[in-house]
């Protein structure tokens, strides 16, 4: 016989109380307890955001140094263990997100990147420091007449440099450690100031 | 044990789909209110996801979304599997929150789907048994 189709009781509730839990997650999820949006206005206050960020990855990174930009603060990570930078983030000053700066940090990291499959990832690669700051160096002549690089930065795939324009850093570029390539950081905005740690 | 007959389909389907929403569900409120630690092969840490505060807090309560959605669509598909007779009503659910289960990432999109085409094969399902 065939069975008589209805809407019985019991899945009228469980549409209506389902409908009623996710018409309230949606405003809960601006609530200050899941969006704890805080203005981060110096480096000690970005400094703490992003120990305790780390602390949650692995005991093994420390933040190295923080730049203080108009769009957000930089952040240089470094492997305790192995003294080799591991990545950079970007703070937002207006929410305090952190993320994973964007451009070589994702796309040329052999370890933490969307490369980070290749095997072996090292710090050892075929363009050398020198040949890193040459190139860069010459990419500036050409783009920023009168702009210097500072000492690279060695990450695993690639390298960061700073760069400064009479004695004054204004911005940073990466260079591919395989390529040679150069990747100018545009999304940082004007440089305020620097503190490096121990 | 019974001998009705059972939109087979339609449940399989509805419990992929629920498991894969209530899974991504997981994964995603996990990432976005404490980081996302490293499963990559290399013990590297997924890039650009893992983030306090800010846009993380809103999509971790949108995650939620995805979690109930799942737990929903499981709950509809296995009264279904129960009761084929009130196909329409646990197919309108299973379609109902795999629809709004793309609010919070909708079971990698694949589960979305499969709960959607679940809760349409239990909507349109006819039982062949002749009176």
């Amino acid at each position: 016989m065939i069975a008589r189709q209805r809407f019985p009781i019991s899945a009228a509730l469980i549409l209506v109380l389902g409908l009623i839990a996710i018409a309230a997650i949606i405003p809960f999820s601006f609530a200050p307890i899941l969006y704890p949006a805080k203005s981060v206005n110096n480096t000690k206050q970005a400094k703490e955001l992003v120990d305790l960020y780390l602390s949650r990855l692995s005991p093994d990174l420390r933040v190295k140094e923080i730049m203080e930009f108009s769009n957000h603060f930089y952040v240089m990570v470094e492997e305790k263990s192995t003294e080799i930078n591991a990545f950079e983030l970007l703070l937002d000053r207006n929410t305090g997100t952190i993320f994973y700066e964007p451009g070589p940090n994702m796309m040329w990291n052999t370890k933490y990147g969307h490369m980070r499959r290749m095997r072996n990832p090292t710090a050892s690669m075929p363009v050398s420091a020198e040949e890193a700051s040459e190139y860069a160096q010459r990419w500036l002549d050409q783009n920023i007449p009168g702009a210097k690089v500072e000492e690279p930065e060695t990450f695993y795939g690639y390298y960061t440099l700073d760069v400064s324009k009479e004695g004054r850093i204004f911005g940073m570029l990466s260079v591919n450690g395989y390529t040679g390539d150069i990747w100018y950081h545009t999304w940082h905005g004007k440089f305020i100031e620097m503190v490096e740690y121990e | 044990m019974s001998l009705e007959e059972r939109p087979t389909t339609a449940i399989v389907l509805s419990l992929i789909g629920g498991s894969l929403m209530f899974l991504s569900g997981a994964m995603m409120f996990m990432m976005f209110m404490y980081g996302w630690v490293g499963f990559g092969m290399m013990g590297g840490y997924m890039g650009m996801m893992g983030s306090i505060g800010g846009l993380s807090g809103f999509m971790s309560g949108l995650s939620l979304v995805g979690l109930v959605s799942g737990i929903l669509v499981i709950i509809g598909a296995l009264i279904l599997n129960a009761r084929p007779a009130e196909h329409t009503a646990w197919g309108t659910i299973i379609l109902v929150f795999s629809i709004l289960s793309l609010l919070g990432m909708g079971g990698f999109i694949v589960g979305a789907v499969l709960g959607i085409t679940g809760g349409a094969f239990a909507l349109s399902w006819r039982t062949t048994a002749k009176v």
